[in-house]
C-alpha cells in the first residue's frame, strides 16, 4: 500500500467520486484540506529551503512562528513525548520542526517527538531525514526518524531504512525492519532484512522475519525455516507466520506438530491452526 | 459522647445473619424477636435467646477532625466510623452472672471501647473482660484499623455463650452499573470541546480541573481509582486508590477529595512504577454469577503477564479483599498497556446479565470497512495517521496483517478469558470496530488507530438516563456523526436505552495515545451490602 500523504488530492477525488455514498454533502467538512502535498520532487539543499521557509513564516505569520518555535511536546499516556496540539498540523510547521531538529533543540525525548510529528505536519521533510538521521547520536531520535519514513515514498526512505538496519542500536534496527515490512520500497532492503535474521538481538530477528513475511520474500524461506527453532519465542512466532504468508501450506507436518507443543501459546495456537488448514 | 453510627443492634436471635448463612456461632435456639426478622412470628412470641448481632463496619482510616488519621487517636465526637454494638438488657437478663467478653481474631486491627475506654483489642488484648450486670444495656463501640479484618467477640455468662462476628468492610472497586455521583476531567488548551461535552450533559455533576494546577496531566483515569467501603450503619468511607505513577495529577486527591470519609492510599513503589501501574489498567466488571458463584460486586481485572504488569503489591492487596476475585489479562502488546484500551462494560437492561462486555474487535472494523466505498475520504486519518481513504487502510497489507495477528494472539484469548472469568457467552459481548497501529518509540507495540470507542465512560447521574461518553471516531469526511459507520455499528450493537455522546478527543487524547476513559474519572455510589451478599467470598458461610 502506498501511504502517501497527498491528502488534498485524494480528498478532493473522493468527494467527487460517483460511487461515494458515505459523505453527507449537507454537513460541514471535518477539516480543511491539506494545502501542501508532501513527497513532491525535492531539489536543492534542504537546509537552505528550511531557512528560507522559517524566515518567511517569521515574517508572514509571526504568531504562528512563535507558537511553533515554543511548542512543547506533551507526555502521552505511555509516558513518551508527542506533539498533539493543532498547530502542528500545518505544512508550514514542517520547516520549524526541521530547524529545531537541525539545531539539536531539546532533549532526546523532545527531539524524538519533533521527528515523529513531521509526517503529521504534511510538509516536505524526506530529504532532511537522511542527514538528520546520520547526525543524530540519540537512539530514540534515530528510531523516530526511521518510524517517520513510513510515509516517505521517495528514495530517501530506502536510504534511511538501509542505515537503520545497519545502525549500532538494536532498537533502531528493529524499527527499521518494522517499517520496511509495511513500506512500498521494503523489497529494496530485503537483503538487509535477511541478514538481520541472524542478529544477536531477538527483537531484530523477530521484526526481520515478520517483515520478510509481509513482503513475501520467497528467497528467505530457508532462513526462516531455521528460525523456527530460535530460542526466542517472538522469533519462532514471526518466522512461522512469515512462512505461512510466503508459501501457505509449505511447512511440513512434523514441524507443525513440534510447534503445536510450543510453550508459547501464540505459537502453539497458530501451529495447530495451520496444521488443521493443511489437513483440510 | 461519641456520635457513633447507629444501626439496629437489638438482639435478634441470628436474624442479622446474611440470608441463607444461618446464625454466626450462637449456641442457643434460633429464635427471632426483632422487628427486622423475616420469619413470621409464631402465635406466641418465642422467648428471647442468648444471641447478639454481628458487626459489619468500616476501617477507621480517615481523618474526621482535621488532625491525624482517626485510627491513630482515641475516639472523639466527630468520628463517625466506629460501629456500635449493644448487648440488650433483656437478653443479658437471661443469665444471672457477670458477662464475660473475649476477643479473638485480628487483635491488632480491632479495638472495642466501652464508655470511651479501650477495653478489648489493641493494647487491651483479648480479654476476657468481665462486666457486672446492672440491668442496663451494655454499649460497645467497635473500631477497625484495616480493610476486611475479622474478629470474633465471645459473649458468655454462665452456660450461655454466643460469638458475634466483627468484620471490617473490604475495599471494593466501583463498576459501570453503579450510579455516578461526580465526574472529573482536566481542562487544558486544546480540549475545550471535550470539556464542554461533559459540562453540557452533566452540569454541576462535572468538574473541570484546571490543567495548570496539575502539570497539564490530562490522564485523570490513570492517577486514581475510586473504591468504597461501607458499613451496616450507612457508614461509607471512600478510598481513592492513588497510583504510584505520580505524574502531574499526583497530589490532586489530597487537595480536592481527602477529608472526612474520604482517604487516598497508594500501594507499590513509585520508583519502580511503569505504565502498567496506571489505573486505566485496573477495572472492575459488573456483578455476575460464574459456575453458581455470585460475585455481587463483579470481578477486578488488570493487565499483567508474568512479572510485567500492575505492581504485585497492589495486586496482592486487591486479591486479599477476596470479594472481587481479581484476574489478569495480557496488555504487553499495547504501547500504553492498559485494559481500558480494549475493554469496558455497558449497562443493558434487556440483557439477562444486565450488562454487556464491550471489547475491541478487528474483524468488526474490517467488516465495516468492506462495506464502504474505497474512496471514502477520512481527513482526520489522512493527516494524522497517513490513511486518507478507506481504500488506503485496506490496501495496507502490513497494517491488516498486524491487526489480524493482534486479534489472534491477544484479543481472541482475552475474550476467552473474560468468558471464563465472568461466565459470559457470545450474546453478552459487544464487538467494537477497532484497528490498532504501531507507534513511534514504543518497541512495535500498538495504540488505537481508530479512536478507541471501548475506552468509554458510563455515567448515570440522575437515576434515569445512562449517559455513555466515548470517542468520536471521525470515520467520515463531514461533521455529521449520523453518517459515521463506526458510530452506527457500535450503537446498533448496544442497548437502545443508552444516551450516547461521541465526543472529540482527537488531539489531546487520541494523539496522546489515550481516549475518553483515560481522561476522565468518576465517583460512584455503592449499591450493595457486602455483609449480606458477599460472605461466601470472604471465607464466611
Amino acid at each position: 500500500m502506498i501511504r502517501q500523504a497527498v491528502t488534498l488530492v485524494i480528498f478532493l477525488a473522493a468527494c467527487g467520486a460517483p460511487d461515494d455514498t458515505s459523505i453527507d454533502r449537507s454537513a460541514t467538512p471535518l477539516r480543511p484540506a491539506v494545502t501542501t502535498p508532501t513527497q513532491q520532487p525535492i531539489g536543492g539543499d534542504w537546509r537552505v529551503r528550511v531557512a528560507a521557509e522559517v524566515s518567511d513564516l517569521r515574517t508572514s505569520a509571526p504568531a504562528l512562528h512563535a507558537e511553533l518555535t515554543a511548542l512543547a511536546p506533551s507526555r502521552t499516556r505511555a509516558g513518551i513525548l508527542r506533539i498533539t496540539s493543532t498547530p502542528s498540523a500545518d505544512p508550514r510547521a514542517t520547516s520549524v520542526f526541521l530547524d529545531r531538529l537541525a539545531r539539536g533543540d531539546g532533549s532526546a525525548a523532545e527531539r524524538a517527538a519533533y521527528a515523529e510529528v513531521l509526517a503529521r505536519t504534511t510538509g516536505t521533510y524526506a530529504d532532511a531525514l537522511v542527514d538528520l538521521f546520520a547526525a543524530e547520536r540519540e537512539v530514540a531520535v534515530r528510531a523516530a526518524y526511521v518510524h517517520t519514513v513510513r510515509r516517505v515514498t521517495t528514495d530517501h526512505a530506502v536510504t534511511v531504512l538501509q542505515r537503520g538496519l545497519a545502525d549500532p542500536s538494536a532498537e533502531v534496527q528493529a524499527e527499521a525492519a518494522r517499517v520496511a515490512g509495511g513500506h512500498p520500497a521494503g523489497m529494496r532492503v530485503a537483503a538487509e532484512l535477511r541478514a538481520a535474521l541472524v542478529s544477536s538481538a531477538p527483537e531484530v530477528r523477530a521484526e526481520a522475519a515478520r517483515a520478510l513475511g509481509i513482503l513475501g520474500v520467497d528467497t528467505a524461506r530457508g532462513e526462516l525455516l531455521a528460525r523456527l527453532g530460535d530460542g526466542a519465542p517472538e522469533v519462532r512466532l514471526e518466522a512461522l507466520r512469515a512462512l505461512d504468508r510466503i508459501a501457505p501450506g509449505s511447512i511440513d507436518a512434523v514441524m507443525l506438530s513440534t510447534l503445536a507443543r510450543d510453550t508459547d501459546e501464540r505459537i502453539s495456537r497458530l501451529a495447530v491452526k495451520l496444521a488443521d488448514t493443511a489437513v483440510r | 459522647m461519641l456520635s457513633w453510627v447507629l444501626f439496629s443492634v437489638a438482639a435478634c436471635g441470628g436474624g442479622d445473619d446474611p440470608p441463607g448463612t444461618g446464625p454466626d456461632g450462637g449456641t442457643t435456639a434460633d429464635a427471632c424477636t426483632g422487628s427486622d426478622c423475616t420469619t413470621p412470628p409464631p402465635d406466641a412470641p418465642p422467648p428471647p435467646s442468648w444471641s447478639f448481632r454481628s458487626v459489619f463496619g468500616v476501617a477507621n482510616l480517615d481523618d474526621d477532625d482535621g488532625s491525624v488519621r482517626d485510627w491513630e487517636q482515641a475516639p472523639f465526637a466527630a468520628d463517625d466510623d466506629l460501629a456500635k454494638l449493644v448487648l440488650p438488657a433483656d437478653t443479658l437478663a437471661l443469665a444471672s452472672g457477670d458477662v464475660q467478653l473475649t476477643l479473638t481474631g485480628d487483635l491488632a486491627n480491632i479495638r472495642i471501647y466501652r464508655a470511651n475506654q479501650l477495653v478489648l483489642g489493641g493494647a487491651a488484648g483479648a480479654g476476657p473482660l468481665t462486666i457486672a450486670q446492672t440491668g442496663s444495656d451494655i454499649e460497645l463501640a467497635i473500631e477497625f484499623g484495616n480493610y476486611a479484618v475479622t474478629g470474633q467477640l465471645v459473649i458468655a455468662s454462665g452456660s450461655n455463650t454466643h460469638t458475634s462476628k466483627l468484620q471490617a468492610a473490604p475495599l471494593l472497586m466501583n463498576h459501570h452499573l453503579q450510579p455516578a455521583e461526580h465526574v472529573w476531567a482536566v481542562q487544558v488548551s486544546g480540549n475545550a470541546s471535550f470539556i464542554s461535552s461533559y459540562q453540557t450533559v452533566l452540569g454541576a455533576k462535572f468538574t473541570p480541573v484546571t490543567g495548570s494546577t496539575v502539570g497539564s496531566d490530562v490522564w485523570m483515569q490513570d492517577e486514581f481509582e475510586f473504591g468504597t467501603t461501607t458499613g451496616e450503619g450507612n457508614q461509607r468511607l471512600d478510598v481513592v486508590i492513588d497510583s504510584v505513577r505520580d505524574r502531574g495529577l499526583d497530589g490532586y486527591a489530597e487537595r480536592a477529595w481527602v477529608g472526612p470519609d474520604t482517604i487516598a492510599s497508594a500501594w507499590g513503589n513509585p520508583q519502580q512504577a511503569t505504565s502498567y501501574d496506571s489505573f486505566g489498567n485496573l477495572e472492575a466488571s459488573p456483578p455476575m454469577t460464574v459456575n453458581g458463584v455470585a460475585y455481587p460486586f463483579g470481578k477486578i481485572y488488570y493487565g499483567r503477564v508474568g512479572t510485567s504488569g500492575l505492581n504485585s503489591t497492589l495486586g496482592t492487596f486487591l486479591a486479599s479483599q477476596k470479594v472481587q476475585a481479581p484476574f489478569q489479562l495480557p496488555t504487553n502488546w499495547l504501547c500504553v498497556g492498559h485494559v481500558d484500551e480494549f475493554s469496558s462494560f455497558l449497562p443493558d437492561p434487556a440483557s439477562p446479565k444486565g450488562f454487556k462486555l464491550v471489547i475491541a474487535d478487528v474483524p468488526a472494523a474490517l467488516a465495516v470497512l468492506s462495506g464502504l466505498a474505497s474512496s471514502t475520504s477520512l481527513p482526520y486519518y489522512g493527516q494524522d495517521h497517513g490513511y486518507a481513504t478507506v481504500g488506503s487502510i485496506l490496501a495496507d497489507t502490513a497494517l491488516i496483517a498486524l491487526n489480524n495477528d493482534l486479534q489472534a494472539d491477544y484479543l481472541d484469548p482475552i475474550v476467552a478469558k473474560f468468558k471464563t472469568e465472568l461466565g459470559l457467552t457470545d450474546a453478552d459481548i459487544i464487538k467494537v470496530p477497532s484497528l490498532f497501529e504501531q507507534v513511534s518509540n514504543c518497541g512495535g507495540r500498538v495504540a488505537a488507530l481508530i479512536p478507541g470507542m471501548a475506552n468509554l465512560i458510563v455515567a448515570n447521574v440522575d437515576g434515569q438516563t445512562t449517559h455513555v461518553f466515548t470517542a468520536d471516531p471521525f470515520f467520515r469526511a463531514t461533521t455529521n456523526q449520523a453518517t459515521d459507520p463506526m458510530i452506527n455499528a457500535f450503537k446498533a450493537a448496544s442497548s437502545p436505552t443508552l444516551q450516547w455522546h461521541f465526543i472529540d478527543d482527537w488531539d489531546t487524547y487520541h494523539l496522546g495515545l489515550g481516549e475518553v476513559h483515560c481522561g476522565t474519572n468518576v465517583r460512584r455510589t455503592p449499591t450493595a451490602s457486602w455483609w449480606t451478599t458477599a460472605q461466601h467470598l470472604m471465607g464466611g458461610n
